[in-house]
């Protein structure tokens, strides 16, 4: 039991001494995790607010491969960008496996979908009267979309700090393309797991704490901006 | 606007809820009168371009409607929406996307909110006002950006008598140069207005 006690000691006095290797792994996690849900954020908004309010054939079989997309094992995601860049893959000539541009990648391929199906959700619940309410006072188009982001701002934050929470948290798509190189490609959840399997607790406590840390500050910012509106 | 209605049938699941030969609006005030559930709210969304009908001819001035035409016509519903934002926002909505000038935006707001007491409002927040507030903001926001079809459906259904008058005014000095129609289920109140009704 000792070195579990022993474990946390260390890993709060690792925190504070401000540990390169440490501040360099919450970094990268952070930048990967952050620019994937940036790229995502842009696609994914307009994309989702668009094909929520439009009627076409084909919606509900969309929805429904959405819905399915949203829970895809991060290690599956992995594994097809993964044969996307390697080296034999169609996009190896862009030498991109193992490198963090692979890693946000990844992480945006995993994180679109969940994304997605969350605001296109909301779109098709709420859109429809806001669209209305647009048209009758003189909206079309890029005004409509803006008004309904503008209107549903709540439940779109909401999505795209879920998405960034799955993001930081996932473990199996990184730890494929990024392959966990040291200060290259290693982020929290990696190195949680390679720590862990050295034996080295302190670090691996030191990491999680941090996750939980950021999963806290994430799970505060949903809640105040839910309640605060 | 001058309307033109012939032979104007809609269904809903097979039954038949609009039938009208013909009707003829011209620009003024018209009301629209009859029982619950006769089609009146259908006929102004129907006119507004919200909705489809089955068979028949809606033409604005000898025209068919058109994305172009549907800039000049709202409607405002008996459940208005309100955006999510002051009131002042909600009204300023619709000339912001006619790009009008923040000054002249300002000007045309506190007049109007001044007119019928509603100064105390401006900087509340839309969602949260009562059921009669939400309908004199609903009015003055279809009315602000001067469309020259303006549709209503019961819009005085929850405001107190005593604002009853000068929304009546409002809405009076309005179809002086624009066409509007106006569904109500008062007949005093169809008396005060027009004499030019639509029974359906």
């Amino acid at each position: 039991m000792d070195y579990i006690v022993n474990g946390f000691y260390e890993a709060i006095k690792l925190i504070f001494s401000f540990d390169s290797e440490l501040y360099e792994i919450i970094g990268l996690s952070v930048f990967v995790s952050s620019s994937a849900v940036i790229i995502s954020v842009l696609f994914s908004i307009p994309m989702a607010v668009t094909l929520g309010i439009k009627e076409f054939i084909g919606k509900e079989i969309f929805a429904r491969l959405m819905y399915t997309l949203m829970g895809i094992p991060s290690v599956l995601v992995g594994l097809l960008v993964a044969i996307t860049l390697s080296r034999r893959g169609p996009l190896g000539i862009l030498g991109l496996m193992y490198t963090p541009k692979a890693m946000i990648i990844a992480q945006f391929v995993l994180i679109t979908p969940l994304m997605m199906g969350l605001i296109f959700t909301i779109v098709r619940k709420r859109g429809k009267e806001i669209e209305r309410a647009g048209r009758l006072l003189g909206a079309r188009n890029i005004h409509l979309i803006l008004l309904i982001i503008r209107e549903l701002k709540v439940e779109i934050m909401m999505a795209v700090l879920t998405a960034f929470s799955r993001a930081i948290s996932e473990v199996g798509a990184v730890m494929i393309v990024g392959g966990n190189i040291k200060n290259h490609t290693r982020v929290i959840t990696t190195s949680i797991v390679m720590f862990n399997s050295m034996g080295d607790y302190e670090l691996a406590i030191a990491l999680g704490i941090i996750l939980l840390l950021i999963s806290l500050i994430i799970n505060s910012l949903l809640y105040r901006y839910k309640e605060g509106g | 606007m001058k309307i033109h209605i012939t032979n104007l049938k809609k269904r809903f699941n097979d039954k038949l809820i609009l039938d009208i030969e013909k009707i003829e609006i011209e620009k003024g005030l018209q009301c629209v009168i009859g029982e619950n559930g006769c089609g009146k709210t259908t006929l102004l969304n129907i006119i507004a371009g919200q909705l489809h009908y089955d068979s028949g001819i809606v033409d604005y001035n000898n025209k068919p409607f058109s994305k172009l035409l549907a800039k000049d016509i709202t409607l405002v519903p008996q459940k208005p929406y309100m955006l999510d934002r002051s009131v002042y926002g909600n009204i300023a909505y619709p000339l912001k996307l006619r790009k009008m000038s923040k000054n002249q935006i300002n000007y045309e707001i506190d007049k109007i909110l001044d007119y019928l007491d509603l100064m105390p409002l401006k900087h509340q927040k839309a969602t949260n006002l009562s059921v009669g507030e939400t309908q004199k903001i609903a009015l003055i926001r279809a009315m602000i950006f001067k469309p020259k079809l303006l549709l209503l459906d019961e819009p005085t259904s929850n405001i107190d008598n005593k604002a009853i008058i000068k929304v009546e005014t409002l809405i009076r000095e309005y179809a002086k140069d624009n066409t509007v129609i106006m569904v109500t289920h008062s007949l005093t109140q169809v008396q005060r207005l027009t004499n030019r009704i639509i029974k359906l």
